[in-house]
């Protein structure tokens, strides 16, 4: 059965005065039904372009190359109508910021019922009925008065909930969260990836979960891809990234999460240096002037990604040990 | 599609009574009732406008026939010239209620206009961004290089005098800073996340700017717009007082406070009556703006 996503060589570049950046280049990936799939990597790596780029939502000097097939469907160059009527009723989207990510002048209602009524022409009983419905898929209690609401009524967990009801009203093949609990509470966090995750298991959703949060990955993810400025440079299960990675960018990923479990208190491990300008990308390995095991040949040759075992395959021509491994 | 597709029948199930219907302006005007402020102004306003229709009609008097044996008669209750009568003998009252019908008609008409095209312009710029933002407010630029005076008498000159003139003239120019100022805020918007949301969950550009950037614009909107109409409506005056507004015996409240000014020493209650008529519409307007704009924010309850 072929993927439910298909995404082959995808690059996307922005034209700018000082010239061309590139955010995402040559991605790979795959997505199964129901699988769900976390991509990581610091701000800046491409990980939202590249998302937005498949939906056909790029700003305007942005280019999109490559092949992106949704159930076999050629989307780049798609007609823009095509794309329309799939944004939100073949992928739903859940944004970071659920403060900002609702419309203050509209109520909860009114936005929750616009998706279905914009792609499934429902009329408007129906389509309250589905939002309700919706709003209880999401555990949010007294769904009716909350249709009457305004967001700014709402706390930031209960808006966050409100916004994953609206990605799912039409029920999405893929749902897209970038960074759904990078603006929450670490309780409220909990909460909403304890949803997410019931939410895959009841619709049999396919989730892409964009963060930079390991934790989040532990939680939800099948598996894992790991960027870095615009390239994937490992990709393997959860086990694989956690337990035995392959790439020194996973690597200080790792290492740059703060353990509770030391019983005297550490110093935060910070990755040393900037990613790099993605204006004037370095020849070789981008994440070669921050690796503490960098080669001659780094600095040469783009490492590509091989494979380790299967399903596991990393970007990097170093092949020895990465210092203290886990597991 | 794998997923599950929606099906109106499993949502039928839930079996929820449909909902009343609520909008954005039926939430409005609920909170509008709510503020006291607003809704007094409103009826003040009302009733100067119901006068003013009204007023003209059922008096003996007209706004043009002089009367000379009672030339600056002083306001008085039994000779039936309430608010007195003018250096003409003509009866004040119903001219300040035709200088209220001028004044009104002139301030709303052109803040409508106004406010129409500005709205439209900011926003289509604001949203289109990049060379075609940048053309249309170089437009607004030149035309507000435009010396205004020069621009009315030309306008004079070349369509003779009315009053259809002098909404085209103060239309043209006090829509330019309602489109800087929507422009501004819709570039601000547009980067806002619930457009993107908006956006993947593929809405049109147009339904954007109609159902989501348009009602985020309705509270300066307003605003600007309650602004408008009592600078129109002294905009009005200072034309009328050049000559090039409303031609007498016609009047409207700017014409009356000026031609009551040069009086004022002897007969003041000419300058004051209307002046107080111009300053309640003004402060209503305004008050009524207000509330508008408290109405139009769902965080205001």
């Amino acid at each position: 059965m072929p993927p439910l996503l298909e995404v082959r060589r995808l690059s996307v570049a922005f034209h700018t005065r000082e010239g061309a950046v590139r955010a995402v280049s040559d991605v790979e990936l795959e997505l199964a039904a129901g699988e769900t799939l976390a991509v990581v990597g610091e701000s800046g790596s491409g990980k939202s372009q590249m998302l937005l780029s498949m939906l056909g939502l790029l700003a305007r000097n942005g280019r999109a190359e490559g092949s992106v097939r949704l159930d076999g469907e050629e989307l780049l160059g798609a007609p823009e109508a095509r794309l329309a009527e799939l944004r939100g009723a073949a992928v739903g989207y859940v944004f970071q910021d659920p403060m900002t990510s609702l419309n203050p002048y509209l109520s909860i209602g009114t936005q929750l019922t616009e998706p279905v009524r914009l792609h499934k022409g429902a009329d408007r009983a129906t389509a309250y009925r589905r939002a309700i419905e919706m709003l209880k898929a999401v555990h949010i209690p007294e769904s009716e008065r909350r249709m009457r609401q305004y967001p700014h009524e709402l706390s930031g967990g209960m808006r966050q909930r409100v916004a994953i009801a609206m990605a799912l009203m039409c029920s999405p093949a893929i749902l897209i969260a970038d960074e759904p609990t990078t603006a929450l509470d670490v309780t409220v966090q909990a909460q909403v990836l304890a949803l997410l995750r019931e939410i895959k298991d009841q619709f049999g959703t396919a989730v892409i979960l964009v963060t930079h949060d390991l934790g989040v990955i532990a939680e939800l993810a099948d598996r894992v891809h790991v960027m870095y400025a615009g390239r994937i440079v490992e990709r393997g299960s959860v086990e694989d990234i956690f337990y035995r990675y392959r790439h020194p960018y996973t690597a200080a990923l790792k290492r740059s999460v703060p353990s509770w479990t030391e019983s005297r208190p550490q110093r935060l491990v910070a990755i040393s240096g900037n990613p790099p300008n993605p204006l004037r990308l370095p020849p070789g390995c981008a994440f070669a002037p921050r690796c503490a095991f960098r080669l001659e040949v780094c600095g040469e040759r783009l490492p590509v990604l091989e494979r380790v075992t299967d399903g596991h395959a990393k970007a990097c021509f170093y092949a020895g040990p990465l210092g203290e491994e886990e597991g | 599609m794998s997923a599950p597709a929606f099906s109106p029948e499993a949502a039928l199930s839930v079996g929820a009574a449909a909902p009343a219907g609520r909008s954005l302006w039926h939430d409005a005007w609920r909170r509008l009732r709510h503020n006291r402020a607003a809704m007094t102004s409103g009826v003040v306003l009302g009733v100067i406008l119901f006068a003013a229709v009204v007023v003209p009609w059922l008096s003996p008097y007209n706004y043009y026939s002089p009367e000379w044996t009672l030339l600056d008669a002083p306001p008085a209750f039994h000779g039936g010239h309430v608010f007195g009568t003018d250096d003409l003998g003509r009866d004040l009252l119903v001219r300040i209620m035709w200088g209220c019908r001028v004044s009104l008609l002139i301030g709303f008409v052109a803040s409508i206009v106004s406010v129409a095209i500005g709205v439209v312009w900011g926003t289509a710029a604001g949203f289109a961004g990049g060379r075609v933002d940048a053309v249309m407010m170089r437009a607004v630029d030149i035309l507000y290089s435009v010396p205004f005076i020069p621009f009315v008498i030309v306008l004079v000159v070349m369509f003779g005098r009315n009053v259809f003139l002098i909404f085209v003239a103060i239309g043209a120019v006090s829509w330019l800073d309602i489109a800087r100022i929507v422009r501004g805020q819709t570039l601000s918007l547009r980067s806002a996340e619930f457009i993107d949301a908006a956006r993947v969950s593929g809405v049109r550009p147009s339904a954007i700017v109609a159902r989501h950037l348009v009602p985020n614009l309705m509270g300066i909107v307003v605003i600007y717009a309650t602004l408008t109409v009592p600078s129109v409506i002294l905009f009005e005056a200072f034309l009328s007082f050049l000559g090039l507004g409303v031609q007498a015996p016609m009047t409207s409240l700017g014409v009356l406070v000026s031609d009551g000014a040069s009086v004022l020493r002897s007969y003041p209650y000419q300058l004051f009556i209307p002046g107080a008529f111009l300053a309640t519409i003004v402060y209503c307007l305004n008050d009524v703006g207000d509330g508008l704009r408290d109405a139009l924010d769902p965080k205001e309850r």
